[in-house]
């Protein structure tokens, strides 16, 4: 058990030694990523692995014993996140040949804190590597450039914020209940709603606080974007993929837990308060993130907004309560991972090969690159949740929870944002890779092989997923049953809803596709020959612009695609903006902050604040 | 064998029934319109030539576009119980029809988007935005009947209401049938919720730079689409059909609403439309919810 997080370790200092040879310390990441896929991919099963340090130390009456432990759910989320990264940095071999700074130590160390997290046997644990992975991505998204870093400082005042919350609510739920551990102290919480509600539910909100942060929930779903759009698109797709659902895991071991067997009042006889609480953040969130991501004319930050509004279907899965809605969330976790990181591989390779993220100034560039554009498209039908890709099989899941619990509020918010969905993937296809190629981008080459391999295994995942949901429905109602559900294991092809008669085959529904494309692919066949001819032929109606002494132009209607649509909701946009409250909070921090530092500068104040440190601490000794 | 024979079939069914009833529009709109108007098997005759005359494209993602566009809506075709038969045996699942009916829309607007034609493209994005503004008000509709049947399956719902014409949920539910009635109109493209091919404003949107057997499998598409759309209502509404005759019948009353209101009504621009869509069907069938709900 130790050693899957001693090699990340010990990687990340070797890196460190190697960092100005780009070949050695990308190969060597690879390697690292690997091993750790290899060693998960060996201890699946042996769930009572564990190590741990008993200190002799009692904190708030709490013995702190340190430890990593091998847990079901945990070791769900590690695998596939393992897997993606694998992918990612093979690609990052091939993308990071001609960048000037190298991000891979701080990565290493990510991904070290990424497996701490897992793994976490008790909170302290849990919390060191939280605090690990907060500030270490504040140095990956930076990497040096200084564009990058008022998103990165947001991000990092966020994670810091979450992070005192998430300390508070330890230290409160560790004298209560008199132990770290997590699972223990989740039974313990329990039993403290049960007596002494608000408390309770006090604690609870803390922790969930910290976990929506992380997973860019609903208020705080601004950082993606503005992260998303300044970091190096190689860890962005790590980011996008994997890093935020480290809120998710907490979120399903210990919130789901306590919220689906605490007694609260109930509302509607569907759900208890905080199980409608957790489900309008969501709701919220899917809707929020799809019409925001509709608006935006930067690739990224349009996929910034629609990891919210996946993030936001999760919780909605969880909100239900119920078996199906449950593993349907973590179904989608995986999917979501796995289909995120095929589009942020393209975009990636858009950027690379073009050096541009701006939709608008883009267009035509499947002639250029089809490898790309045919991973992108078989992404966004993944996003869309259309059938034959996976995507779909969780989004389905998810809807039968929500309309057998008859949340019928959230079943609508649910068809809204998939719906919306299409809205702005279509745009990104249609603005990224349709239309015309504007003259700049003639000489643009498809990515070389290091970097087309892992989007082609992309490819066949997400197909595999799709068609055969088993491969990731297996392992995870194994797990589910381990940690103590009551689950059958599932079955390769098909998935089981919550309404009567609700079984679906997708093996059947991917063959029926087949069908209806060979039958129509006859029906194009019949018909008589097409020729190809270039796109001015037709478009100028045969005439030659250089005749008429002036250039083609080429007009591609992508900047404002959703014009009436936009002004629709203008009003809405406007005046509700957390943005806006978060900077005046900002803005009021600085200057509290600045009166006070005057007061520091000149010497009389200096004196005044020192005495009034010692006063408190005189206090506060007198009060303990 | 005989699977892939029935599979075969239900497909040419589909489009032959679909293209019927496009012909006999057309002749229905004449007469309203005081015109002659074209003979009913017009649409045949049209296909069958765009199938013939040679055509251009400009890049392999029409080819592959228009394939799948046709694709995805006879896969849809073929979850959708017709007077009880299912070209194969599946729980018929609504919630699985809805989302690949979006798989041929998906291709459809990817073929006539790299077309390149600036106007093919704003049809397209209008497309998508009506999409958004029926969809919400169409599935709250069937989420009524879905909690009312405790099933998401079409073949069961369409069950439920056997025996006499007063189990019909047309007739049970009424608020929800004028809402998806509503729906249905613009799902299907008909005036007043034409905004994405508006032949006067964007020259017919994303037919643009369609030729020959492209425009023809864009018509073939539509067939079925018309097939599709009115068969859910059917099966939804006025409890499928015990043979294939009566079933055709239903779905033909269905579709002639629509022509009637597509003769007379002139067309909402692209956001009245949504805004429309968002208010009037969308409260009646909310009304519906919670009269079903409480």
């Amino acid at each position: 058990m130790i050693e899957l997080l001693l090699v990340p370790l010990i990687t990340t200092l070797v890196l460190a030694f190697f960092i100005r040879y780009k070949r050695i310390t990308w190969t060597l990441f690879l390697a690292a990523n690997g091993f750790v896929l290899y060693k998960l991919y060996s201890i699946y099963g042996i769930w009572n692995l564990s190590y741990k340090v008993d200190t002799a130390y009692k904190i708030l009456g709490a013995e702190l014993t340190l430890g990593v432990s091998n847990n079901p759910i945990g070791w769900y989320f590690a695998f596939f996140s393992a897997l993606i990264t694998l992918l990612i940095s093979l690609f990052s071999i091939g993308f990071n040949k001609n960048s000037r700074s190298n991000v891979s130590v701080i990565w290493m160390l990510i991904i070290f804190s990424n497996l701490g997290i897992f793994f976490a046997q008790d909170w302290v644990t849990f919390f060191m590597m939280w605090e690990l992975m907060g500030w270490t991505s504040f140095f990956a998204i930076t990497n040096g450039k200084d564009k990058a870093l008022d998103g990165a400082k947001y991000y990092l005042a966020l994670s810091l914020f979450g992070a005192a919350l998430m300390l508070i609510a330890i230290s409160v739920l560790a004298q209560y209940t008199g132990t770290f551990q997590i699972f223990a102290s989740a039974y313990g919480l329990l039993q403290i709603i049960n007596s002494s509600t608000k408390l309770g539910i006090g604690i609870l909100l803390l922790f969930l606080t910290t976990f929506l942060i992380k997973s860019a929930i609903f208020p705080f779903y601004m950082w993606p974007q503005k992260v998303y759009s300044e970091g190096p698109e190689d860890y962005i797709t790590f980011m996008s993929s994997v890093m935020i659902k480290y809120g998710i895991y907490p979120m399903a071991i210990f919130i789901v837990p306590v919220v689906g067997s605490a007694d609260l009042p109930m509302i509607l006889n569907t759900g208890n308060v905080l199980q409608y609480t957790i489900g309008y953040l969501g709701a919220i969130s899917a809707i929020l993130g799809t019409i925001l991501a509709i608006f935006q004319t930067d690739m990224k930050k349009l996929f910034a907004y629609s990891s919210v509004a996946n993030m936001g279907y999760i919780l909605l899965g969880f909100s239900s309560m119920t078996i199906v809605g449950f593993e349907g969330s973590l179904f989608h976790v995986v999917n979501h991972m796995i289909l995120k990181a095929a589009i942020f591989l393209t975009l990636a390779a858009v950027v690379f090969r073009t050096g541009e993220s701006e939709m608008h100034k883009l267009g035509g560039l499947v002639y250029r690159m089809p490898l790309t554009f045919m991973t992108f498209l078989l992404g966004i039908i993944a996003a869309a949740g259309i059938p034959p890709l996976n995507g779909f099989g969780s989004k389905w899941m998810i809807i039968q929870a929500l309309m057998s619990k008859r949340m019928v509020v959230f079943a609508i918010a649910m068809i809204f944002a998939s719906t919306g969905a299409f809205m702005y993937l279509f745009r990104a296809l249609a603005s990224i890779f349709l239309g015309q190629l504007p003259d700049r981008y003639k000489d643009v080459k498809e990515v070389p092989p290091t970097m087309a391999i892992p989007m082609f295994i992309m490819m066949v995942i997400m197909l595999l997923t799709g068609v055969v949901p088993g491969v990731v429905m297996k392992p995870l109602t194994s797990a589910l049953k381990a940690v103590g559900y009551n689950v059958e294991v599932a079955s390769w092809t098909t998935l089981e809803g919550s309404l009567k008669n609700s079984v679906i085959d997708l093996k059947i529904v991917f063959y029926m596709f087949v069908a209806g494309v060979i039958i129509s692919a006859l029906m194009y066949f019949f018909g008589n020959k097409s020729e190809k001819v270039p796109q001015n032929d037709n478009y100028t109606a045969g005439e030659y612009p250089e005749e008429w002494g002036v250039d083609a132009d080429r007009f591609n209607y992508s900047y404002a695609f959703y014009q009436p649509f936009k002004e629709m909701f203008e009003p809405l946009l406007e005046s509700v903006s957390i943005d806006g409250f978060f900077a005046s909070i900002g803005r009021n921090f600085e200057f509290l902050s600045s009166t006070i530092q005057g007061l520091f500068k000149r010497g009389e104040g200096a004196v005044l604040l020192f005495s009034i440190g010692v006063l408190l601490l005189i206090l506060g000794g007198l009060i303990i | 064998m005989m699977a892939v024979l029935r599979v075969f079939l239900f497909g040419i069914f589909a489009i032959f029934i679909g293209l019927l009833f496009m012909g006999i529009g057309r002749k229905v709109i004449a007469r309203i319109q005081l015109r002659y108007g074209p003979p009913f098997y017009q649409a045949f005759l049209d296909v069958g030539k765009l199938f013939a005359r040679k055509s251009i494209t400009h890049n392999f993602v029409m080819d592959l576009g228009m394939v799948m566009a046709l694709g995805g809506l006879l896969a849809t075709m073929l979850f959708v119980p017709i007077a009880g038969h299912v070209a194969v045996k599946t729980s018929t699942n609504l919630i699985v029809i809805m989302y690949l009916m979006a798989i041929g829309y998906l291709g459809m607007a990817m073929a006539v988007a790299a077309s390149g034609n600036p106007n093919a493209t704003i049809g397209v994005s209008r497309a998508l935005t009506m999409m958004l503004g029926y969809e919400v008000p169409f599935f709250t509709v069937i989420l009524g009947l879905i909690i009312v049947n405790g099933t998401s399956s079409l073949e069961l719902i369409s069950q439920s209401q056997a025996g006499s014409i007063l189990n019909w949920n047309m007739i049970k539910f009424p608020l929800a049938f004028i809402a998806a009635e509503i729906a249905l109109q613009a799902m299907m493209g008909e005036k007043p919720f034409d905004a994405m091919i508006a032949p006067a404003e964007i020259a017919s949107g994303p037919m643009v730079e369609l030729s020959g057997k492209y425009l023809g499998l864009a018509f073939l598409t539509h067939a079925v689409s018309i097939f599709v759309e009115t068969a859910i209502i059917v099966n939804l509404f006025m409890g499928g059909a015990s043979n294939i005759f009566t079933f055709v019948l239903k779905q033909f009353e269905i579709y002639l609403i629509t022509i009637f209101i597509e003769a007379v009504f002139p067309r909402f621009k692209i956001e009245q439309a949504v805004k429309f869509l968002w208010t009037v069907p969308i409260g009646i069938a909310v009304l519906q919810l919670l009269l079903i709900l409480l």
